[in-house]
């Protein structure tokens, strides 16, 4: 593997640790999002769950490198399993947010971050995380209008949850210069 | 990890959780669900001395989920073309598919849970870790990093509170939820970095990068213990599963 | 490398960080021989720490940097410690943590075990052994940090600040740790409190803010009170002698503060709070703060300092006390009432950040363009006002948050360890703002472990422990109680002498008033 790809020690460590921090952070929202809880039954649940693809989408926005989303990903929503106590259940949710995300990066061949790119790997992982969904809680047998609802909500909440949000966070941690050194600051 | 498992290797032990968990991500029956949720409570209860009030009170509050799923799929199952059997329970009449439907679904998402709980009461992620190091080959760099991470959650926490009661004050209690969303997750996730980069040159410092033959003060190795509770595990999850087969209680199903 | 033995050399060596304008370290010359100890000193910014992580292989491998000039090191052993303490405990319990490095250099285990007991026990370690690092305090986790360094048996141990974020006790603590190291250990330490670290050291190496070094001998010639007499100095030199911009006092004033016919702003009956595990952080306290006084509060960890601030500020909730500010009951008030006027100025200034400029953080605080601007110059961050808040110096941070709560019209502030990780010339600044704050009419309540700062500002000084008060007075009193080291009399004499001069209260400065 080219140097360029190669994992320097801090890049893997501040990888670890960001997504620990994100999933601390997933863990406020978790109290949020427990109040909507009613929203399950029509499907509209899905608008808030971007958020939690974050762990995709930030996490590469700031190291990027090959691999970076999967890992993100995976990692947080392993905290946030651990912290709220749903287990390794949380970590296979986390491995189909975090590979929808990862093709995206891969599709643009690893070199472009920009908000368009981190819309679209929020939005994939949410259309897979809905799949694992399907098939872990049986929507075959549901009403097909419910389908559609929690599509279309995954996808917007992926794309602004998910994508914008997870860019505006990290324009705003890398103007703080923390990042110096491992990324270039655009504009 | 706890009780007699104490004696067995935290990898093997995930590894015979995930053979738990296939069959019943597989089925589509009531039967199969019940049958693994009751093989990993035998295994937590008898070889993890886990106690059940423990269970209980973890288990408690994550029931909303599947009751939460057998609301939905009670209610809204496509029911066009099973739509002609019902039942009666108590006030309700309630259409037998839709229930049958429901009940498995609920079951099958009790079963999911508890046994991955059952993972994480019997063991944390640090012995994991370690197991992994030095079973499966896990980099030391990422391994020791994960403790670092895990290390670094009440820092994380507490910094978390500090900083939504700092903005508290600062606005004079006016809520700005989603307005601070993003200069709150910016604070914390900044002051996350730093610390990385701190544990990094910690690190370094004491030669992780390079450890070619790194030697552990605590060694786990992978013994044959560890193999013999694989394949006792392996033969008895293959045997439940045949006879769920052969008896035409399992259904295949996804979805 | 001579026969005298040199361990790391520098040849006329400069380092610029990646985009910076200038080198942080300039043309430096320097040798560690075998057996030196070897002191750094400088204001922050001039590349002290910059050098020990070039001798100690740091930069450039792990932090990126460009090198000019020459490093010859002769690949001696070497142990690290840094500043943080959190940031070094990286292993699941503490002897692993010391067990690392040793894991690293392939130690076979029985060896590994002996080499922890030793370390362990050399520095009373012994009980943490199976403790998780998370759990350990500030200076607990600094001791093993600097196990960890010694067990891989180092020719030449680096030490950057480790006493930054620890308290007198901790630190006192640390370095009889320290002393306990072996003759043949190599020593390169950054330090500025020569109180404690001039014992350890034989030479020492001055910089100045450009990076270069401006002096260089044998410690013996530098107090002991070399930190609060560069803090003294810098205060003293800021302050101008007449003629001052709006609201400065002058030294040379003679009124002294009159506070006891005032009506108290702040009435503390009987506080108490007993945390959830059963201990009890407060135990009883009784207070009363005038309008425009600076009560500085002290003690050691544990004594229910940072609590007490919690309770008045209502983040902790009440328990059978009653807080009154200006009559009215803390637990009762609603927040905008509350913090009308009080702001509990965090630790951690960047707690406090909500924008992403300078300009747009006082501008969060008032609409009122002429008030910013007068109060960025007062504060001297009039030139910061493009810069990304978090990109600030420490004591600059700390002074942006100070001016967003003057500007919010806050005056009644809570201050909470507001010097841990300055330098002199930023606790200079500290004090200044301090002082101009007192003299406009600001009610403070200080919490600090920094005497240099207490005796500067305080009106009053209480002493706390276990949850109680056991000293209230002015610093005078402090002074001559006759607790405190002879060597440093007359240095708290020269700073509570120069308290003596501030003015009588002027009228509080409300917002949208001149």
């Amino acid at each position: 593997m080219a140097s360029k790809n190669a994992w320097k020690l801090s890049e893997v460590v501040t990888l670890v640790v960001l997504s620990v921090a994100l999933g601390v952070l997933w863990w406020g929202w978790t109290f949020f999002t427990a109040l909507l809880t009613p929203l399950n039954a029509i499907g509209l649940n899905y608008l808030f769950v971007g958020v939690w693809f974050t762990g995709g989408t930030l996490v590469p926005f700031l190291i990027r490198k090959p691999g970076a989303a999967l890992l993100g990903e995976v990692l947080a929503a392993i905290v946030e399993g651990f912290v709220t106590q749903w287990g390794i259940t949380a970590a296979i949710w986390g491995l189909a947010q975090g590979l929808g995300a990862e093709l995206i990066f891969a599709l643009y061949r690893y070199r472009r971050y920009d908000l368009t790119v981190l819309m679209l790997a929020g939005a994939l992982s949410g259309v897979l995380s809905w799949i694992l969904d399907f098939f872990y809680s049986n929507y075959f047998g549901l009403q097909a209008w419910v389908w559609i609802v929690q599509v279309v909500s995954v996808i917007i909440s992926g794309a602004l949850l998910g994508g914008l949000l997870a860019w505006l966070i990290g324009r705003g941690i890398v103007k703080t210069g923390v990042m110096q050194g491992t990324i270039e600051q655009d504009e | 990890m706890s009780g007699t498992l104490a004696y067995l290797s935290p990898f093997g032990h995930l590894l015979v959780v995930f053979t738990y968990l296939m069959p019943v991500l597989l089925s589509f029956d009531p039967v199969t669900p019940v049958v693994f949720l009751i093989l990993n409570l035998l295994t937590l209860f008898g070889l993890g001395h886990v106690r059940l009030r423990r269970f209980l009170r973890i288990m408690g509050p994550l029931l909303i989920f599947p009751i939460g799923l057998f609301v939905l799929n009670l209610l809204f199952t496509d029911t066009s073309g099973h739509g002609d059997q019902f039942i009666r329970v108590a006030w309700l009449t309630l259409n037998e598919y839709a229930l049958h439907r429901a009940l498995v679904i609920a079951l099958r998402a009790l079963s999911l849970i508890s046994i991955s709980i059952g993972y994480l009461l019997v063991t944390g992620p640090l012995e994991l870790v370690s197991a992994m190091m030095q079973q499966v080959g896990l980099p030391p760099r990422l391994g020791f990093s994960i403790f670092v991470g895990w290390n670094a959650i009440p820092r994380f926490k507490e910094n978390l509170s500090r900083i939504r009661t700092v903005h508290r004050i600062r606005l004079r209690g006016q809520s700005r939820t989603f307005r601070d969303l993003v200069p709150t997750a910016v604070t914390l996730l900044a002051d996350a970095i730093r610390h990385a980069q701190r544990a990094a040159v910690s690190m370094a410092v004491r030669g992780i990068e390079e450890a070619e033959h790194r030697t552990y003060l605590r060694a786990l190795p992978w013994r044959v213990r560890d193999w013999i509770y694989l394949a006792g595990n392996l033969a008895v999850v293959a045997g439940l599963f045949a006879w769920l087969i052969g008896s035409g209680l399992f259904v295949f199903g996804l979805g | 490398m001579n026969e005298r033995e040199s361990l790391v050399e520098l040849h006329d060596l400069s380092v610029i960080y990646p985009g910076a304008a200038a080198p942080a370290v300039s043309g430096v010359n320097l040798s560690v021989r075998r057996g030196g100890r070897l002191l750094l000193l400088g204001p922050s910014g001039c590349g002290k720490s910059t050098l020990l992580f070039v001798m100690a292989g740091i930069i450039p491998d792990v932090v990126p940097a460009t090198l000019r000039g020459q490093m010859v090191t002769g690949g001696a052993r070497i142990g690290v410690v840094l500043q943080n303490p959190e940031a070094q405990m990286i292993a699941p319990t503490v002897e692993e943590e010391i067990a690392f490095g040793l894991e690293n250099h392939g130690v076979p285990p029985v060896e590994m075990e002996q080499r922890i007991t030793g370390v362990l026990s050399r520095f009373g370690l012994e009980a943490y052994r199976h403790w998780s690092p998370s759990r350990l305090s500030g200076g607990e986790a600094q001791k093993v940090a600097l196990a960890a360094a010694v067990a891989l048996e180092p020719e030449l141990l680096f030490l950057d600040e480790p006493t930054a974020f620890l308290d007198p006790v901790a630190t006192r603590d640390f370095f009889s740790a320290l002393s306990t190291l072996s003759p043949d250990t190599s020593l390169v330490i950054v330090e500025h409190k020569l109180e404690y670290v001039l014992p350890v050291v034989d030479r020492y190496v001055r910089l100045s803010r450009d990076g270069s070094i401006t002096a260089e001998g044998n410690p013996a010639e530098l107090s002991r009170t070399y930190w609060y007499d560069a803090v003294l100095d810098l205060v003293q030199f800021h302050r101008p002698a007449s003629g001052s911009p709006q609201g400065v006092p002058s030294v040379e004033a003679a009124a002294t503060r009159q506070f006891e016919k005032q009506e108290p702003v702040l009435r503390c009956r009987d506080v108490r709070h007993v945390y959830a595990g059963g201990k009890t952080a407060l135990d009883g306290m009784d207070l009363d703060v005038r309008e425009g006084e600076c009560v500085v509060i002290m003690g050691s960890n544990g004594s229910g300092k940072s609590t007490f601030l919690d309770k008045i500020s209502a983040v902790l909730p009440v328990q059978s006390h009653t807080i009154l500010l200006r009559n009215a009951d803390v637990g009762k008030l609603k927040p905008a009432a509350l913090y009308e006027t009080l702001l509990a100025v965090p630790q951690n200034p960047e707690h406090m950040f909500l924008t992403e400029k300078v300009e747009a953080e006082l501008d969060l605080s008032t609409p009122d363009r002429d008030d910013l601007d007068r109060i960025a110059s007062d504060f001297g961050i009039a030139g910061l006002l493009e810069r990304n808040p978090y990109t600030l110096s420490e004591g600059e941070k700390r002074r942006l948050t100070v001016a967003s709560a003057v500007l919010d019209g806050r005056h009644l502030l809570l201050f909470d360890e507001p010097t841990y990780g300055l330098d002199a010339e930023a606790v200079a600044t500290l004090v200044e703002i301090v002082r101009d704050l007192s003299s406009q009419g600001a009610t403070l309540l200080i919490v600090t472990h920094s005497p240099e700062l207490a005796f500067l500002v305080a009106d009053r000084i209480l002493m706390l422990e276990r949850g109680r008060i056991v000293f209230s007075g002015t610093p005078a009193d402090l002074a001559s109680e006759g607790e405190i080291d002879p060597a440093f009399l007359p240095v708290w004499e020269r700073a509570s002498g120069s308290t003596q001069g501030r003015t009588a209260t002027v009228p509080r400065r409300t917002k949208g008033s001149k």
